[in-house]
């Protein structure tokens, strides 16, 4: 039984390093080599802890072999366009001008259900509204309505706005987050000097956060909790 | 970039554990034939004491690249070769050396690059 758990712990780390160095996306936001790559990774990874006659170096070897060749095919996916189209594949406009591209559909085998589907998926239940749709290459639709049928923004009204850009949280259950002062290039001592002129110290924070004009937001711990 | 360091060092792992297990394999394989060979030539208790020990410690390594189910079958015409010699029993003795000169064998041939392991 030890060696079910050793060899659990051995392949977590592995493939979390391995995962890791592929990069951040979920399993909806892949592309088709990305995907090709996971299944592969879970099925690999299952035969060492499965059967124990396998060493586990071979199910490693195989696990990192395939992270290398997803590397190796996203960098020259970005250096070679005809390549990235060859295995990534192209985004589909699927309605041009506010006309329903059947040829485009068909290629794509997307039935009108499926496109109708789609739409509502990104808040759009009139066909009528949608001046172009594109069926990107991780299958999800982009949709741009049209100008009658877009929402109002403050520019359509005149208004002055501020950008206030992200808000990102500076103390977090009363610890602070140095990479967030780096990001708005703020140091811990302009922190202190704002806990001093609030009478707060950080552990009476649960979180306190700050935007690009300078607003902080802050909400304080609850006690006995 | 901060992805391609990391998997150039992975890389050169790999390389580095395939050649070192390949390695590792080729010796086994010439040792194990050679002392094998020894004992069926002229069987001593040394020779089969120097035989078990040997496999003893080099299957505990071996066992990281290559397949148990080998490792295991050739310890177990080791220790028959082992107990063979004890008993006289010179048949049992050059069957069990000629077993574990095949399953060697094979081991070492799986491990080598030829195009009818590979498809």
């Amino acid at each position: 039984m030890i060696k079910v758990i050793i060899r659990t712990i051995i392949m977590y780390i592995f493939i979390s390093l391995g995962v890791r160095l592929m990069g951040k996306r979920q399993i909806g936001d892949m592309q088709p080599t990305e995907l090709v790559v996971t299944l592969l990774i879970s099925e690999i990874a299952a035969i060492p802890l499965q059967d124990f006659s396998q060493p586990i170096s071979i199910g490693l070897v195989a696990i990192f072999m395939l992270v290398l060749l997803e590397i190796a095919a996203s960098v020259l996916i970005m250096k070679n366009l005809r390549l990235r189209r060859v295995l990534s594949g192209k985004a589909i406009t699927v309605i041009n001008g506010g006309k329903i591209d059947q040829k485009a559909m068909k290629s794509t085998r997307m039935t009108v259900f499926d496109l109708i589907e789609m739409l509502r998926m990104q808040n759009v239940f009139n066909i009528e509204e949608v001046d172009t749709a594109v069926l990107e290459i991780n299958g999800n639709l982009s949709v741009c309505l049209k100008k009658e049928a877009q929402p109002t923004t403050v520019k359509d009204l005149n208004l002055e706005a501020n950008n206030t850009g992200i808000a990102l949280p500076i103390i977090s259950d009363g610890k602070i987050v140095d990479s967030s002062l780096e990001f708005f290039k703020k140091s811990r001592s302009w922190l202190y000097d704002i806990l001093n002129k609030m009478n707060l110290h950080s552990d009476d924070i649960f979180i306190m956060t700050l935007d690009r004009t300078g607003k902080i937001s802050t909400i304080k711990k609850e006690k006995n909790i | 970039m901060n992805r391609l360091i990391p998997a150039a060092i992975i890389l050169t792992l790999i390389i580095i554990i395939t050649f070192f297990g390949s390695k590792l394999v080729k010796e086994t394989e010439a040792q194990l034939i050679e002392k094998v060979n020894s004992i069926m030539d002229s069987p001593t208790h040394e020779k089969a004491e120097d035989l078990k020990k040997y496999w003893d410690k080099k299957s505990a390594i071996l066992s990281i690249f290559v397949n148990r189910e080998g490792i295991e079958a050739v310890g177990e015409h080791t220790a028959k070769l082992y107990a063979a010699y004890h008993s006289n029993d010179q048949e049992e003795l050059v069957s069990a050396g000629e077993e574990i000169k095949y399953i060697i064998g094979r081991i070492t041939e799986n491990e080598r690059f030829n195009y009818h392991s590979l498809f």
